[in-house]
């Protein structure tokens, strides 16, 4: 197998295997079904196009990462994106809480949300997440337990989490 | 309950489209279902204007440099035309076109200050201008040079304005070696505002100059007010040239102020110059020379004595 199979390879189990990945982050920060596709489609064709050498599997996750958030950036500052209300989407669970959680964190503002969702469900350590995001990790603090808070209010107690 | 674990097991009941994913395995482009720009169309419209402009005002300084040319070479004979310096000018302006071979005395240069004066004795080639004159063409791109030189200069003072032109002149390497191009005065550089302009040629061992004055960068260059010091009958009013610039050469330098009645019976010209010899077709009795200045007044219907008045007012 030549290097440039290899590659091709290499690609295609990356994309299968970071495409819920880039789809959940896509749908976080769109928070619309839609517009998470069109992320999802922007990210993996820049990533079969790329011609970049990765280092390793965890240095494609993190590109991934990082260009899902600009693909979402960019669709958020474009005219067209500010004109447009996005259609609420039902995502059915498997238990009502799940759905209720959903909720509640869409509810959260973006940055909020983004981080949350990085910090809880990429298991990515505050400095990761500076990075990643292009911020200061007192920032990255702060919206994290900005959004530990909000998101507790939110809930109003129905669910006795340990943040 | 550890919130981590929770929304761990709510997101990963979240999947993305299958068939988006095989589609873009397979290569495929899906129609997005939200159309959207790449990138903020003000900003391509604020770029195609830029383009625009940055086009338009590269083509249209193409446009004046050609115009400019244009009229270096023959547009300012109009324009000198139209200075309306006096109404000896008016008069003379029949021979415009008129052969150099038919001026023969020396008063007729002023009459070719109107026109580009150009023996053809001496240099054979000639090119014709836009309005008719034949000019030498070595006469014309080293005017041109000139010309260029002295208009990067904007609006010379007085006191050096002669002296920014001996400049112009001094750094031309090719300079007309002839003495037959007697005046350069009608061609006038198109451009430069009031006072802002001035050109120059070699003719030999004299400097032919031309340049755009102002009124009072006139007065300035006369050393005296004639306008303010003279002292006309009651019943005359003073007309300065109803242009607010003067052409001006050495060799013409010639200023026709027109002092007349309301119901125009009574009238005078008041002719001012400095080097110009036009003073001295004047009989003796019309005319006077103050510091260097010659003023020469002429009228059909006032008396010698009202002129005679007139003059001695300037001389005071």
């Amino acid at each position: 197998m030549s290097k440039t199979e290899c590659a091709d390879v290499f690609k295609r189990e990356m994309t299968e295997k970071y495409f819920d990945m880039v789809y959940r982050l896509a749908l976080t920060r769109t928070k619309d079904k839609d517009m998470a596709d069109d992320v999802c489609q922007d990210v993996f064709l820049r990533y079969i196009k790329a011609d970049k050498d990765f280092d390793s599997e965890q240095h494609v996750k993190a590109w991934l990462i990082r260009v899902t958030i600009n693909c979402t950036k960019s669709m958020f500052t474009s005219s067209w994106f500010k004109k447009t209300i996005p259609l609420s989407d039902e995502l059915t669970f498997s238990a009502p809480e799940y759905s209720d959680l959903y909720e509640q964190v869409n509810k959260l503002p973006q940055k909020y949300s983004t981080v949350i969702h990085l910090h809880y469900y990429e298991d990515m350590p505050i400095t990761e997440i500076a990075t990643v995001l292009g911020m200061k990790e007192s920032t990255v603090k702060s919206h994290l337990f900005r959004g530990r808070q909000e998101l507790k209010n939110l809930l109003g107690g129905r669910y006795d989490y340990e943040f | 309950m550890n919130f981590k674990d929770a929304y761990k097991s709510m997101t990963d009941e979240i999947h993305g489209d299958r068939a988006l994913l095989h589609s873009i395995l397979n290569g495929e482009v899906k129609k997005k279902k939200h159309f959207s720009f790449s990138f903020k169309p003000v900003y391509t419209v604020a770029l195609a204007a830029m383009f625009a402009v940055t086009i338009t005002s590269l083509y249209f300084k193409t446009g004046i440099e050609e115009h400019s040319s244009v009229s270096e070479r023959g547009a300012g004979v109009t324009d000198t035309a139209q200075t309306n310096l006096s109404a000896e000018k008016e008069d003379t302006k029949d021979d415009i076109s008129a052969p150099h071979s038919e001026h023969t005395t020396p008063k007729d240069t002023y009459s070719h200050s109107a026109t580009a004066d150009i023996s053809s004795s001496d240099v054979p080639q000639l090119k014709t201008s836009t309005t008719g004159e034949a000019l030498p063409l070595d006469a014309m791109d080293d005017f041109s040079q000139h010309v260029s030189e002295d208009n990067a200069d904007s609006a010379p003072e007085q006191s050096d304005w002669h002296s920014k032109n001996s400049r112009a002149i001094a750094q031309s390497d090719t300079a007309v070696a002839d003495e037959s191009i007697t005046d350069m005065a009608g061609i006038a550089p198109a451009s430069g505002g009031v006072g802002g302009g001035s050109s120059a040629a070699y003719s030999g061992d004299s400097i032919e100059q031309s340049a755009y004055m102002t009124i009072d960068e006139y007065w300035s260059y006369l050393g005296i007010n004639v306008a303010d010091s003279v002292s006309i009958p009651q019943d005359l009013s003073l007309t300065l040239p109803d242009i607010s610039q003067v052409q001006l050469s050495e060799s013409d330098d010639a200023l026709t102020m027109t002092a007349a009645s309301p119901d125009g019976n009574r009238s005078a010209k008041i002719t001012v110059a400095k080097t110009s010899d036009l003073v001295s077709r004047f009989p003796d009795e019309t005319h006077v020379k103050i510091n260097g200045i010659n003023i020469a007044i002429s009228s059909h219907n006032l008396t010698q004595t009202e002129i005679s008045d007139m003059l001695s007012s300037l001389a005071k």
